[in-house]
């Protein structure tokens, strides 16, 4: 979800770290190159599938797509489950701009 | 005997503090007043000018503040995808309908287009004459733009089905689209004279979007694309490669490729329900 803000944002602060820490957690580079360039993978399980666009809706604050997309989330996760997407997509949304800041990117 | 001389000058001085926080506070009050009017005015200019102007332009307008149009929005080279959209057969139509009629059907068949290409992050720059011209990642950064663009044209092409149906049951003409897609590098940003600006992309993929619109009736096909926005395009949407034409204005003949379907939008497990 990270490297989806980062990259809906051109954070090449964030990019390069997230993509480098899901290689590690052994994401093929061609399944990362795939879900950052089309939002989706054959690889990615059916939760996972959700919360990439998920992840792309939350960037620039859309009402209509973003929640369409979160009620597809609610009625696919508990309640812990979607509190922590939320969580994530927040904290991605903060890390991601503050990255951009910093490399003097204007949003 | 101090009693008074205390008392009477202490009332009096609160008397006066009460009178003047009195008069504070319906100075406050008034003042609220006119600045909710204020507020209100401004909503509904802000609204007004929504209708007029793309919301993300406005927002960049209200952000820069109080730069001048041109300084505030100073054009910018990016990378834009062109969705070039033009109602086949409308000078017939516009010639055999009532004025008022045809204005509430191209007034209906508008906000549906508008609606789809919104909906998937693009957004309308031009309405000419009954074509329509919208852009995917002028406003903001868009790295999934050529998705997008493909996935409003499917939008507009479902939409307008939709419309027909209902045209069909007041015995209106049906209506049919032709939509040229393409992307490319060009200027960003207000440009215009003083008196009248617009916030636009200037590129030669403007030109070719447009070309490539006058395609599709030749190739009989709703949605075309060029080959540089089909590079671009998710392996799943089914394009169908149409032979090159020469179009006006350039020099090479033009590759395109017709858009038959696309990638479904439901969630993962509905899809697959579906198969």
């Amino acid at each position: 979800m990270i490297a989806v803000v980062a990259r809906g944002l051109g954070c090449e602060v964030c990019a390069p770290e997230v993509s480098e820490a899901l290689r590690r957690e052994g994401l093929k580079e061609s399944t990362l190159a795939q879900v950052l360039t089309h939002l989706d993978a054959p690889e990615l399980d059916p939760i996972e599938r959700l919360l990439v666009p998920f992840a792309r809706e939350t960037i620039w604050y859309e009402p209509a797509p973003l929640q369409r997309r979160a009620r597809m989330l609610r009625d696919r996760l508990s309640g812990p489950q979607l509190l922590e997407a939320i969580g994530v997509a927040s904290l991605a949304n903060g890390l991601c701009r503050m990255g951009a800041t910093v490399m003097d990117y204007n949003i | 005997m101090t009693g008074p001389f205390v008392v009477v000058p202490l009332l009096v001085l609160l008397a006066g503090f009460a009178v003047a926080i009195y008069r504070q506070w319906r100075q406050n009050q008034t003042l609220k007043a006119q600045l909710e009017a204020i507020a209100t005015d401004l909503q509904h200019l802000q609204q007004s000018c929504s209708r007029l102007v793309p919301a993300g332009v406005l927002q960049h307008l209200i952000a820069d503040g109080v730069k001048s149009g041109i300084e505030a929005a100073a054009p910018e080279r990016k990378v834009v995808t062109v969705l070039f959209a033009d109602l086949v057969g409308s000078t017939a139509m516009s010639d055999r309908l009532e004025p008022a009629v045809l204005a509430r059907v191209l007034n209906g068949y508008f906000q549906r287009m508008s609606d789809a290409i919104h909906e998937h992050r693009g957004h309308v720059a031009h309405f000419l004459g009954d074509g329509i011209v919208a852009y995917f990642g002028a406003l903001q950064p868009n790295p999934w733009q050529c998705n997008d663009a493909v996935r409003a044209a499917l939008a507009m092409r479902a939409a307008l089905r939709e419309y027909n149906v209902e045209l069909g049951r007041e015995g209106l003409p049906l209506l049919a689209l032709g939509i040229g897609i393409d992307r490319g590098l060009g200027l960003v940003g207000l440009v215009g004279s003083r008196e009248r600006m617009e916030y636009d992309f200037v590129g030669r993929t403007v030109n070719v979007a447009a070309r490539v619109q006058t395609l599709t009736r030749i190739h009989q096909a709703d949605i075309l694309v060029t080959e540089a926005l089909s590079v671009e395009l998710d392996s799943r949407f089914v394009l169908t490669p149409m032979p090159a034409e020469l179009v006006k204005g350039i020099a090479e003949p033009v590759v395109t490729y017709a858009v038959r379907e696309g990638p479904s939008d439901a969630a993962p497990a509905e899809e697959a329900g579906e198969r």
